[in-house]
């Protein structure tokens, strides 16, 4: 079994912000000394980084800004919808409280819950 | 003896450096037997007698051959690779005192296949019962490398059928934490690297809900058909494709797919509409789990586009014949197929966990077999046996296997030199 640690998945992700006009090469640099693991836009990317790692510099050429909390509002406001959407999901994530979930564990067709996938067959009257 | 089929059984394990075992299949018939099961170049499975069993070991140095699983030492097996290790623990559970406890107690034991208590395992007819097609369930692609995931969120006219900023911002938020889950799992030394690429749209429709609707497709196509349009595309399962197909290209990634999420009644919370994809759909509340367990359903709905099958009781593809995924395995932890139900799953209940067999349904953390010294029908072996696709050069040297992560992709990377 992998993954037993479980855990809500976004210890040590940091937002970087690249520069627009040089995302490409900025993001080919950045794959090369980090694991991106999320690409919101060519420019909005999100790494993991573990504790024996250096997390990326904001000094590197074509990176704006590195995070691991909220952004500025000012760099917020330079980002189109899309961007600015994915951020502010991110943010929520990582600065967001404990979830708390409904039948955390339970099996998908435990009592009481439907389980997500669909069952064959035509909908049921009224359905 | 393993299990209760009466067949005198050996495993058969290369230490680390040893030959690959699968030279050792022709010795093996040679005094008498036959291989029955191979795990990757370290362990062979064989039905041979006592004395062969001496011979073949006294033939491969490094290679230790043991009726009983728990006899072969540490230092055999040390560093043995997943599958290996996969088929000795199988091996080890097959001579088990509770695993032949078990099959001493077979429910329905001697009884035809067609009692009244239990369905038969041939598929009853498609009407009374949804199976997958034996041996064709579509496996979509191999969840690695570059992923495009279009999120678009389809919202209504009236108040019941939008989201609020919050609720746009959570459902990716959950999706992130989902997929940021599934692509953790990679584990080192795989070829495995997932990156998950987005596209996020949002699409204010003004069509109305339909009460007339009465099937899944009326209900999905109400909303569906119009966002496609308002994205570009043209209607029906043509225009999901043709937009995942644009994301892959226009993002540039090796696979891509996409979920829906919307309020507009649907038949079910969360569906894909057919195992591989390319799409799934969900309702923003997730019925009884909630929206805070959208990340969980997400991936487990991702684990549907890559191929993998159910493991909850009851489910259509939670049944132990035929094979899913990328790597066409069959439905091991399956709830209703493995003693004592199987261990924890994504695929199994609303968990942070992933059994073994799933990845190998999402074609997922592929070890590439060192080829280097291996003979060209050994290198095939080794690389079909993680659903690798082989092919030869014809060329002598460097390069002259390469292997492609599927029968469709162009052969990428150099793989041995002989």
């Amino acid at each position: 079994m992998i993954g037993a640690s479980g855990g809500e998945g976004h210890a040590g992700e940091y937002l970087v912000i690249l520069e627009p006009g040089a995302a490409t090469e900025a993001l080919e640099q950045l794959r090369s000394s980090h694991r991106v693991i999320q690409v919101g836009s060519p420019r909005v990317v999100v790494v993991a980084v573990s504790p024996e790692e250096t997390p990326p510099s904001s000094e590197t050429p074509g990176v704006v800004a590195v995070s691991s909390g909220a952004l500025p509002a000012h760099m917020i406001e330079e980002l189109d919808e899309q961007e600015a959407l994915f951020v502010a999901a991110w943010t929520n994530r990582i600065t967001g409280p404990e979830k708390q979930r409904r039948g955390d564990g339970l099996p998908w067709d435990a009592p009481g819950f439907e389980p997500p996938d669909a069952p064959a067959g035509p909908l049921p009257p009224g359905g | 003896m393993a299990g209760d089929i009466g067949i005198h059984e050996v495993a058969i394990v290369g230490g680390a450096g040893a030959p690959d075992v699968g030279e050792l299949v022709a010795l093996v018939a040679e005094e008498g037997g036959e291989a029955t099961h191979r795990y990757g170049p370290r362990v062979l499975i064989a039905a041979v007698p006592p004395e062969g069993a001496r011979v073949v070991e006294r033939h491969a140095p490094g290679v230790t051959v043991a009726a009983e699983a728990g006899a072969i030492p540490e230092a055999v097996t040390s560093g043995l690779d997943e599958v290996g290790a996969l088929g000795l623990e199988a091996f080890a559970l097959r001579q088990s005192d509770e695993y032949a406890a078990a099959k001493a107690q077979r429910p329905l034991d001697g009884e035809v296949w067609d009692t009244e208590e239990a369905l038969p395992p041939d598929a009853p007819a498609a009407e009374e019962y949804e199976v997958p097609e034996a041996e064709s369930v579509p496996a979509g692609a191999r969840l690695n490398g570059r992923v495009a995931v279009g999120i678009i969120i389809v919202e209504g006219p009236t108040a019941a059928l939008q989201f609020t900023a919050a609720e746009r911002t959570n459902a990716v938020a959950e999706v992130q934490n989902g997929l940021t889950w599934l692509g953790s799992l990679v584990l080192p030394t795989t070829i495995s690297r997932v990156t998950w690429v987005y596209d996020i749209q949002t699409v204010a429709l003004t069509v109305n809900p339909n009460p007339a609707d009465t099937t899944w497709e009326q209900r999905e196509a109400r909303w569906r058909d119009p966002a496609l349009d308002d994205l570009g595309f043209d209607p029906g399962q043509a225009g999901v494709q043709a937009y995942v197909e644009d994301l892959r290209t226009r993002l540039g990634t090796d696979s891509a797919y996409c979920g829906f999420f919307t309020r507009y009644p649907l038949g079910h919370f969360a569906y894909v509409p057919s195992i591989g994809g390319p799409h799934l759909v969900m309702h923003y509340d997730n019925d009884g789990w909630g929206p805070n367990n959208i990340d969980r359903v997400f991936a487990h709905e991702t684990g549907h586009i890559f191929g993998a099958p159910d493991e909850y009781t009851g489910a259509p593809t939670c049944e132990c014949v035929n094979r899913y995924g990328f790597c066409r395995t069959t439905n091991a932890n399956c709830e209703s197929c493995v003693l004592g139900g199987g261990v924890v799953c994504i695929m199994k209940q609303n968990d942070w966990q992933m059994c073994r067999h799933t990845p190998f349904h999402l074609g997922f953390n592929v070890k590439v077999p060192i080829a280097f010294e291996m003979s060209r029908s050994q290198a095939f072996l080794a690389m079909r046996n993680v659903c690798l696709q082989p092919t030869f050069t014809g060329s002598v040297g460097p390069g002259a296997w390469v292997y492609a992560q599927s029968p469709r992709a162009a052969p990428k990377c150099p793989l041995s030199a002989r």
